[in-house]
């Protein structure tokens, strides 16, 4: 007796699985810091075309697929051509290490957010020095959002050789984080339901990368989604409104992101004025209330003429302040997230709820994509049935938790932040647009696009249109190519690789160079899950070769 | 007020407002002071005596203007600033028990059901393929199994003999 496959309740359940998987912290804190760098509005057209000519057609792809073929990522693709079960396993291991290093910052934001909770918030104010006469001088120097991310929740090293410690607290918080997808894939399919990645050529890069690691593609995770689909479902519709679905999230989050950006920069160019009104004030004995915003200025001028001296000795102390020097600092990443949010969640009348709202959703949205990238694991572990018959569903899940948890708490160390960058870096981007790539190729020209429309028409009925078959036969190929050779050949230009140190005693951010080893790990990143393809492929056809060699012809 | 302040710090009740002498006032109400030893009106108390005298006093002194550490300042005197408000034990603690605990109840309960409910489909198609196994065993022929069928008085048609009369037409 054959076991069914376990099916979606319902289509929406099913849209709304892969919609919370593919919005995720990226939509959040990468897509608004490329608007900014590049040319904040008009990065909207370089992006939209890419999400018609390269996320939709792919993101069809994928879904089709899966719902094809309704098995995890290996089985689909060794179903397809038994020398492409290489492909699958490059996006299982891709995906494993993603989630290695994904559930990291859902832990950081369950820190942030159980420490909500008190008056006045923590990042707000500077801890006292020793002596009680002023503020701890790391967070003078910084600020009070960047001191508590970089003293307190990471306790950062000023290297990435200097190991340090496991640090426990947020040691605790991943185990939290752990527990929870744990709890939230046990329940299988139903659960992941819920709601939440130009002139300039670079621009036009950076959307279709964007588009394309927004989407969450090649992982695998949208394969294992489709795979428990009933065959007649349609899923061009859906692919169209999830990727409609995932930019507008975006747009949305750029819309939100501005404005913060916007009242922070105000917030900071006015204390530095304040500082530097203080400080002539101080400096010349002038007379209270006499130097104010807008006569700033000519009062700096006149008393540069008048007290040469004295002014020569105080202007290496004042600061030059400007709102669009505010304005300009663009932050990504981590660094959006808990420094820049919490400094303006801090000067906002009851902190502690928007604090407490906000880090809610970021543990929504990134909580829905690690289920995502854990389903893109345990679907092909789940298919196999040497696994399966050994141990019950619940043991394989926890022992994938558990394995990704360990491995994990490196990124709590004191240089975890380091490692976590490097991992953000290179783990998922080079290789998922090879995998990609063979995904299409191998949809297209080795198991035939004219089958694979066969196939989908007695499916779900309705003919594929002449735009998926340009889409996917040529030009999707093309672009994710032209990507692949830009981001090999910037690599190769630049050299040796750098990363930003905290540097507790200057309060800032240093560049230094990668050490060796680190070298060594991001290249066997990169290598490990791309190297699957080809050597699973020589494997089978090894394996063939053995056989044919061993039965004898029959007569 | 800084009269007071020596008087306070010397135990000494013999300092006037006469001994504290102020020059260099500027227009934005900052000055210097010495205070001279009421004793000797010619030597001033030393810096340090100063300074540890005001820094005891600072919070009258600061009343008594109605101003703060921040609006009232003494040069090179740094105030000792208040400790942030220290909870008694971390509240953070606190919160993340109380969701690791709603957490761990959620898995053991989800586990225990997925435990419950295969055992019970388990028993289920054990039963069943007992009775497969129980069908394939004897020897069946048109579903009836054959031994009965070698009774000499022939098989009783339960039909009838189970069938109420009425059911039958009456003749």
């Amino acid at each position: 007796m054959e076991k069914a496959r376990p099916l979606w309740a319902n289509p929406l359940q099913f849209v709304f699985a892969c919609i919370s998987y593919a919005v995720g912290l990226g939509n959040v804190w990468r897509f608004p810091y490329l608007c900014q760098m590049y040319g904040g509005g008009s990065f909207l057209v370089p992006y939209v075309i890419m999400l018609i000519v390269e996320g939709m057609p792919l993101l069809y792809l994928e879904l089709a697929v899966g719902q094809r073929m309704r098995q995890g990522s290996i089985g689909a693709w060794r179903t397809i051509s038994p020398y492409l079960g290489g492909v699958g396993l490059a996006s299982v291991v891709v995906s494993f290490f993603l989630s290695t290093y994904y559930n990291i910052i859902n832990a950081w934001a369950f820190w942030y957010l159980f420490h909500s909770f008190q008056e006045p918030l923590p990042w707000a104010v500077c801890p006292l020095n020793d002596n009680r006469t002023g503020y701890d001088e790391e967070c003078e120097k910084a600020s009070s959002t960047q001191y508590f991310w970089y003293r307190k929740t990471l306790n950062i090293s000023p290297s990435i050789q200097d190991s340090g410690r496991v640090q426990w607290e947020p040691a605790l918080c991943l185990i939290l984080a752990w527990l929870v997808v744990y709890l939230c894939i046990l329940r299988g399919t139903e659960t992941t339901g819920k709601l939440e990645q130009l002139a300039n050529p670079k621009a036009w890069i950076n959307a279709a990368t964007q588009i394309f690691f927004s989407l969450g593609l090649g992982f695998g995770s949208l394969i294992a989604f489709a795979s428990y689909n009933e065959p007649s479902n349609n899923c061009q519709k859906h692919a169209v409104i999830v990727s409609l679905i995932n930019s507008s999230t975006s747009i949305f989050a750029s819309i939100v992101t501005f404005s913060i950006y916007g009242f922070k920069a105000t917030f900071n160019y006015e204390s530095c004025l304040d500082k530097v009104i203080l400080l002539l004030t101080n400096s010349f004995d002038l007379e209270d209330g006499f130097l104010t915003a807008s006569n700033l200025e000519q009062v700096k001028g006149y008393l540069a003429s008048a007290f040469p001296d004295k002014y020569s000795e105080v202007l290496p102390q004042m600061k030059n302040c400007s709102l669009q020097s505010e304005l300009a600092t663009a932050v990504q990443g981590t660094g959006l997230s808990f420094i820049v949010y919490t400094e303006a969640i801090k000067n906002m009348e009851v902190s502690q709820l928007w604090s407490v709202l906000y880090f809610f959703m970021l543990l929504m949205l990134g909580i829905g994509s690690m289920l995502g990238n854990t389903a893109a694991i345990l679907t092909p572990l789940t298919d196999s049935k040497v696994i399966s018959s050994h141990l019950p569903k619940e043991a394989i899940s926890g022992l994938v938790c558990l394995v990704n948890c360990v491995i994990g708490l490196v990124f709590t160390m004191e240089s975890g932040n380091y490692w976590f960058d490097i991992f953000n870096d290179y783990a998922a981007t080079l290789s998922l647009l090879l995998i990609v790539l063979v995904e299409t190729v191998a949809v297209c020209y080795v198991y035939g696009l004219r089958r694979f429309e066969g196939d989908l028409k007695a499916m779900t009925g309705c003919t594929l249109s002449w735009y998926w078959k340009a889409m996917w036969a040529g030009v999707s190929p093309l672009l994710i190519v032209s990507l692949f050779l830009f981001y090999l050949s910037d690599y190769i230009l630049t050299g040796t690789l750098q990363y930003q140190a905290w540097d507790a005693a200057q309060g800032q951010l240093v560049t230094k160079d990668y050490p060796p080893y680190a070298l060594a790990v991001i290249g066997l990143l990169v290598a490990a899950s791309i190297m699957c393809i080809p050597l699973v492929a020589l494997g089978t056809f090894v394996r063939r070769c053995l056989k044919r060699g061993d039965t004898p012809p029959v007569a | 007020m800084l009269a007071y302040a020596m008087r306070r710090y010397l135990v000494q009740e013999t300092t006037q407002i006469s001994n504290v002498l102020l020059c260099n006032v500027t227009s934005r109400v900052s000055f210097w002071f010495v205070v001279t030893n009421s004793f000797t009106n010619m030597t001033t108390i030393p810096r340090n005596d100063v300074e540890a005298a005001i820094r005891m006093n600072r919070n009258r002194i600061n009343n008594a203007f109605l101003l703060t550490d921040d609006t009232l300042q003494f040069l090179e005197i740094s105030s000792t600033l208040a400790p942030p408000a220290e909870q008694p034990r971390p509240t953070w603690l606190i919160v993340f028990g109380v969701i690791l605990g709603i957490i761990v109840i959620g898995i053991v309960l989800v586990v225990s059901f997925g435990i419950y409910h295969r055992k019970r489909y388990k028993n289920a198609e054990k039963t069943e393929d007992l009775d497969d196994k129980y069908e394939a065993a004897i020897t069946m022929e048109n579903r009836i199994p054959c031994h009965t069928l070698d009774l000499k008085a022939g098989q009783i048609n339960g039909v009838y003999a189970a069938a109420d009369d009425d059911r039958f037409t009456p003749l």
